[in-house]
């Protein structure tokens, strides 16, 4: 008899000793429409916990086994005998602990580049700079702003009186007090983001300019055709390259990750993974691909932890080594 | 936690898992002097680099994931084999076959399951194994091979088909009951 997945997902959940309630109640009521005995069931269940025995009938020899691992951890003095250490703690450190970033104010000569939406003459700027670390800057409007390192934001002193309108170089995450009347923009050096809704991401680099929404809607445009414009609404992320914009969706959640610390990994390839590792913790990581490791697949999550901790776990889920290159990390 | 109790517990756990992982091993690599020296590999790493995983629940999923793992880029050094990934296309393309038992009356039941085991279509002998072996849950064993979970039940599903019908072939089934 060929059965339904879910029919045989109840019964290997069963087997494990997993079953819940309303699986045992589902699997009854199969049982009673198809007229199957519990006695093909019970087979089942011998061969499965039968097996368990079976497939470990001890042939290797776990002593001699020990001895030689015991032998080669103290040839390495990596155990000292008797000698008292703490464990290896994790540490921690985040955005807290982060060194303050200078506030500086001045005059701005900048902003004849703006066409200010109001007759009100802009005489001054507040300039917020994350230069050692990502910083959280509240702006007057309330909205919470989150600058990655080396990025900039520039708003006027009138910030939230009639216009709120800042400019960012860099990347920053953005979540947006609402105003209904006064509009929220950013001003990269090509493109405009006006917002329509909450939260996203905006990185604008040398190379293109990308918005991530998380919630809510946002309205993109080029500066330099204002008719050109595209509105980026929750998970979906758009780059405005060379002159146009391009929309995905956002299937992965790290472009969040160095605004949320966390990184995480499901059945990644491993390609993709030195890429991102590359990109959060700003060091080259490479693979070494004479080993055709490209196909391998990771599925791990950290927070916060430094390259080489991060590094260490993927080496030993992926049986491959690491080492340092210069200033770059090469997997092999 | 003290270093040297952490090493007490590391050392359980080794003694725990090191048959499982060495017969795990040998389902991927046939020399067993070899099986034991990337199953000891896979543990003085652990204790090099990652001594947190010795308490950690995921110890189990991190020991035989890098052992298949460990046991997979053997094989590729050794160019013995074309190193296959599991892909829950090609898993879903494998039928059900018959597997057959030698005629042997002096079998037990655990000897007779063994043969049987031994014979299951390889990839899903793998999946079996790990999920066995391992003890691994289902979402832990789709992690650990790369698969979905539908396709870790699918192949658990066809290896206890074929088990079923392979011992039922031998009249044992019939002592069942008794």
């Amino acid at each position: 008899m060929e059965l339904p997945d879910n029919i045989k997902a109840i019964i290997i959940n069963r087997l494990r000793g997993v079953i819940s309630p309303e699986e045992a109640a589902t699997l009854e009521e199969w049982q009673q429409q198809h007229a199957v005995d519990d006695e093909a069931l019970d087979h089942y269940h011998r061969i499965w916990t039968e097996s368990s025995s079976t497939v470990r009938q001890p042939h290797f020899d776990t002593a001699k086994g020990w001895q030689r691992v015991d032998q080669r951890l103290k040839d390495t003095g990596i155990v000292e005998p008797g000698e008292v250490r703490t464990a290896g703690l994790r540490r921690y450190w985040g955005l807290a602990a982060a060194a303050a970033a200078a506030i500086v104010i001045m005059i701005a000569g900048y902003w004849m580049f703006f066409q200010p939406t109001t007759q009100q003459q802009i005489t001054w700027s507040k300039v917020v700079t994350a230069d050692a670390t990502n910083k959280y800057v509240k702006l007057p409007d309330s909205t919470l702003v989150l600058l990655r390192k080396g990025a900039t934001i520039t708003y006027s002193a009138g910030f939230g009186q009639n216009d709120r309108l800042l400019t960012l170089t860099g990347d920053a995450f953005f979540d947006v007090a609402s105003h209904e009347n006064i509009p929220f923009r950013i001003q990269t050096e090509k493109t405009v983001v006006q917002v329509l809704g909450t939260s996203f991401v905006v990185n604008s680099n040398a190379g293109a300019d990308r918005v991530v929404v998380v919630t809510g809607k946002v309205l993109f445009t080029d500066k330099s055709k204002p008719e050109n414009q595209c509105i980026v609404s929750a998970k979906e992320q758009v780059s405005f390259m060379g002159d146009t914009f391009v929309k995905k969706n956002v299937s992965d959640s790290n472009y969040l990750a160095w605004q949320t610390g966390t990184l995480r990994f499901t059945n990644t390839p491993l390609k993709e993974v030195v890429k991102e590792l590359s990109a959060y913790y700003g060091t080259a990581v490479n693979v070494n691909d004479t080993l055709k490791t490209g196909s391998v697949k990771v599925t791990a999550s950290f927070r916060e932890q430094p390259l080489k901790e991060v590094l260490e776990e993927i080496t030993v889920i992926t049986g491959l080594h690491y080492r340092q290159q210069q200033d770059s990390m090469v997997i092999y | 936690m003290r270093e040297d109790g952490l090493y007490k517990q590391f050392r359980l756990g080794f003694e725990k898992f090191y048959n499982p992982l060495c017969i795990y091993a040998n389902s991927f690599v046939k020399e067993p002097s070899v099986c034991e020296d990337i199953v000891q590999e896979v543990f003085i790493r652990i204790w090099e680099t990652r001594k947190d995983l010795v308490q950690s629940d995921n110890l189990r999923f991190y020991l035989f994931t890098a052992v298949r793992n460990n046991c997979l880029t053997h094989l590729n050094r050794e160019q013995r084999m074309t190193v296959y990934s599991l892909s829950d296309i090609d898993l879903e393309d494998d039928d059900t076959v018959d597997i057959m038992p030698s005629v042997d009356d002096t079998l037990n039941y655990h000897a007779l399951l063994g043969q049987g085991i031994e014979q299951l279509p390889p990839k899903c002998k793998e999946v079996f194994l790990l999920c066995r072996l391992g003890e691994l849950s289902n979402q832990q064993a789709a992690d650990s091979l790369g698969i979905s979970v539908k396709t870790v039940n699918n192949q658990l599903w066809k290896a206890l088909k074929m088990l079923r019908a392979f011992v039922k072939n031998t009249g044992m089934g019939l002592l069942f009951f008794l």
